[in-house]
């Protein structure tokens, strides 16, 4: 399955739009992890914690996306666009959307 | 009123308000204060590793169009590099205070720089693993994620990554 960000895949010719596929994950770290961000922002600079809960998130949802598109038979998905944002305290969401397309063979 | 056991009244300078509020006062500038002496440390730190790790992936050309021109037939993957950065409390006090005044806010300038500076390397160095000279398609992403007790903001960097024919 062929991800990308551009509108046309080089090389190949997109016979069929299937439509628009999404995947999204709203995830929360535990809370020793957030004291754990307490005492990291006493110093600034990145919260490793929060980095790889929302890098984990991210390949969950594209995951979710790719299942999807999957389920429909689709060769690629295109034009992907990517979202998120803080839903409550500890738990952010995070949105993968793009439009699966088929191939000419 | 039952006293406070001793241990508390050495740590907490005595019985009375003014007392506990002076030595706990104190106590939380001298943390704040150690803090942001250790984060302006730790953000030249990351400067100068930022300009170290930037200096080889220079031949990984960034652009914004949608077009790849030359590319390999179906060579072309979604890279993404993110990272997720704060402020310390006592720079972030100062943010308060400086809300107030209302303009230009630079400490969270040169966060946000710093924060996208690194996203954008994360992602040259994921597409040199595998071999992709050119990134199109480019874009960037501004999130704020709070935790239970911190504020931060992820930054995020993704494109296209696609072989050049030769």
């Amino acid at each position: 399955m062929i991800i990308t960000n551009i509108e046309q895949v080089p090389g190949k010719t997109i016979a069929q739009e299937l439509g628009l596929v999404q995947g999204s994950t709203v995830r929360g770290k535990h809370l020793g992890k957030d004291i754990g961000a307490f005492f990291k922002g006493l110093v600034g600079g990145e919260i490793k914690g929060y980095s790889e809960l929302l890098v984990e998130g991210r390949e969950e949802a594209i995951e979710r996306m790719r299942n999807e598109a999957v389920s429909l038979g689709a060769d690629a998905i295109v034009n992907v666009r990517m979202t998120t944002s803080s839903i409550t305290g500890g738990a952010a969401e995070l949105m993968v959307y793009g439009t699966a397309v088929k191939f000419d063979l | 009123m039952s006293r406070t056991p001793e241990w508390f009244q050495d740590l907490y300078g005595g019985n009375t308000l003014w007392d506990m509020l002076f030595t706990n006062g104190l106590q939380v500038i001298g943390i704040g204060l150690a803090g942001w002496l250790l984060a302006s440390w730790f953000e030249r730190r990351h400067l100068r590793s930022l300009s170290a790790r930037e200096a080889p992936l220079q031949h990984i050309r960034i652009n914004t169009s949608k077009h790849p021109n030359s590319c390999e037939p179906e060579a072309c993957t979604l890279l993404i590099g993110s990272v997720v950065v704060a402020h310390d409390y006592f720079r972030t006090l100062i943010i308060i205070i400086r809300r107030f005044i209302g303009g230009n806010i630079s400490p969270y300038e040169r966060l946000v720089q710093r924060g996208r500076r690194e996203a954008l390397i994360r992602l040259k160095e994921e597409a040199d693993l595998r071999g992709i000279d050119k990134v199109i398609n480019i874009r960037f992403g501004t999130s704020a994620v709070s935790g239970r007790f911190l504020h931060a903001i992820e930054m995020v960097a993704y494109g296209t990554g696609i072989r050049t024919q030769r």
